[in-house]
């Protein structure tokens, strides 16, 4: 999960704080429709519930970036993308893979390594049911092999073996502070609590939409 | 979309008879009938039925929202200003194509209509690479309300221009030689003689404009930026709706939009016929 912004950072961003400074715009899809934007705002979420201990600080900071700071709510990630890259907005929350991506397409925008940030997992689930089965396990397998995981490097993704991980070091730094959805409680919690029809943030949304 | 000069000669209205000279008797009526209620009416009345599936007060709710208030003004005030600008420049066009010779008037003519031709969302893209970020004429102003009027403009000028079109090709010229003769300058013969016979056509055309551009959703949807309370109009409303599963308030903000675009046509209707009648009668 990254910042994206304008090239140069004419805002200064840096942190989740600057993002509620006055005036500033940003650019995040509706999660009533975009599964990327529960990603987006699990992100700030975490960091600033303490990993979700603070639930109320949490939800306060969200509540108050997406009413006070969110012109418009695109319905998915990339919809969000061409609207921060048609000039709306001064940052994009956006994955990082995106953010490369749209960097080495030359627009003119580069990315914020936030230090407390949440890390977005890919998962890639076999269809048990497929005809080609023996071809989709071996595409699986070979997702974690060495060369695998330099494709997965080459276009944007972070690798989960370390020592390709190590390998794209440069591109791909640590933040100090990296949540995970295990850390929140999982997704079935989450969803729950957070994004479900009566969740916290779903109700946030419901308020702004109306 | 009507080309024929409206209300001009109404229909002699001695009795109400179905078959007269030229009529296609009890079935073809029929099928016309039925042929509209499953085209037309059906869906309508489906449409109407859903928006009301969370009763009375919620489609009250769904209407009178912040944000679909929002919407109705953005989708009044941009679609009135392309009703108005096209009206004039609409008329002025069809004035030239009717009245002026010029080489490649043919051509003028038949460009007319490529705005019906052409794929809204294409005509979308088209004015998002010409105004938008990295503009080729320096003009930047995507997800701004002038573009979204323009996006309507585009889409709305034949409107006004092919129904003024016929009238002035019918109007009788020596009227105004006769005007001129009398020493009537060219103003006063444009304000009393041409402009009462071409105003039922100007209004009728930009009502049909208006009534276009309140529905209009692909020509905005890229170069619009679906800014709530700013360039949201009322059908990216009702897409949003939608993407959020909330398909029964869509269907109550469809049914105001669909109210609405009724009342212009009936308005205009009226109004068209009030301006004909006067027009017969001065005659």
């Amino acid at each position: 999960m990254t910042l994206v912004v304008r090239e140069g950072n004419p805002k200064n961003i840096q942190t989740w704080d600057d993002l509620l400074e006055p005036g500033i715009e940003v650019i995040s899809p509706s999660p009533l429709s975009s599964g990327s934007a529960k990603w987006n705002l699990l992100a700030p979420y975490a960091a600033k519930s303490n990993g979700g201990q603070d639930r109320a600080a949490g939800l306060a900071y969200v509540e108050e970036l997406v009413s006070e700071h969110f012109p418009v709510q695109p319905e998915s990630g990339r919809a969000a993308t061409e609207a921060f890259l048609q000039g709306q907005g001064d940052v994009l929350l956006s994955y990082e893979n995106e953010a490369l991506l749209i960097e080495e397409m030359g627009q003119n925008v580069e990315h914020v390594d936030l230090a407390d940030t949440f890390r977005i997992d890919n998962p890639v689930a076999v269809v048990n049911t497929s005809s080609q089965l023996d071809k989709a396990n071996e595409l699986n397998d070979y997702l974690y092999t060495e060369q695998g995981q330099r494709v997965w490097a080459d276009s944007g993704f972070r690798p989960v073996d370390p020592a390709i991980a190590a390998e794209y070091s440069d591109i791909f730094h640590t933040p100090e502070n990296l949540y995970t959805i295990d850390d929140l409680g999982g997704w079935t919690t989450i969803d729950d609590e957070l994004f479900g029809e009566n969740g916290a943030i779903t109700v946030i949304y419901e308020e702004s939409t109306r | 979309m009507a080309t024929e000069p409206k209300n001009r000669h109404p229909a002699p209205t001695t009795g109400r008879k179905f078959r007269g000279p030229g009529s296609v008797g009890p079935l073809g009526l029929g099928v016309a009938v039925l042929w509209l209620s499953v085209i037309v009416l059906l869906p309508l009345a489906a449409l109407t039925v859903t928006s009301f599936d969370a009763g009375l007060g919620g489609f009250w709710d769904a209407v009178t929202s912040p944000r679909a208030l929002a919407t109705f003004k953005v989708t009044l005030e941009v679609s009135a200003a392309a009703a108005v600008i096209n009206l004039v420049f609409g008329t002025l066009i069809a004035w030239v194509l009717v009245r002026d010779e010029f080489p490649g008037k043919r051509f003028v003519n038949a460009i007319i209509d490529l705005p019906f031709a052409l794929p809204t969302i294409v005509a979308s893209l088209v004015l998002l690479s010409l105004y938008g970020p990295g503009s080729p004429i320096g003009l930047v102003f995507n997800a701004t309300k002038p573009a979204v009027v323009v996006a309507l403009l585009f889409v709305t000028l034949p409107f006004v221009v092919r129904a003024v079109q016929p009238v002035l090709i019918e109007l009788d010229r020596e009227v105004e030689e006769a005007a001129a003769s009398l020493g009537a300058n060219n103003w006063t013969i444009f304000r009393s003689i041409v402009l009462p016979v071409l105003l039922p056509a100007i209004l009728s055309g930009a009502g049909l404009a208006f009534a276009r551009a309140i529905g209009e959703f692909g020509s905005v949807v890229l170069i619009g930026g679906n800014i709530p309370g700013e360039t949201q109009i009322a059908s990216q409303y009702i897409r949003e709706l939608i993407e959020y599963d909330q398909a029964t308030e869509a269907a109550a903000i469809s049914v105001v939009l669909l109210a609405l675009a009724f009342v212009v046509l009936f308005v205009l209707r009226i109004v068209g016929n009030r301006l004909a009648r006067r027009e017969e009668q001065i005659r």
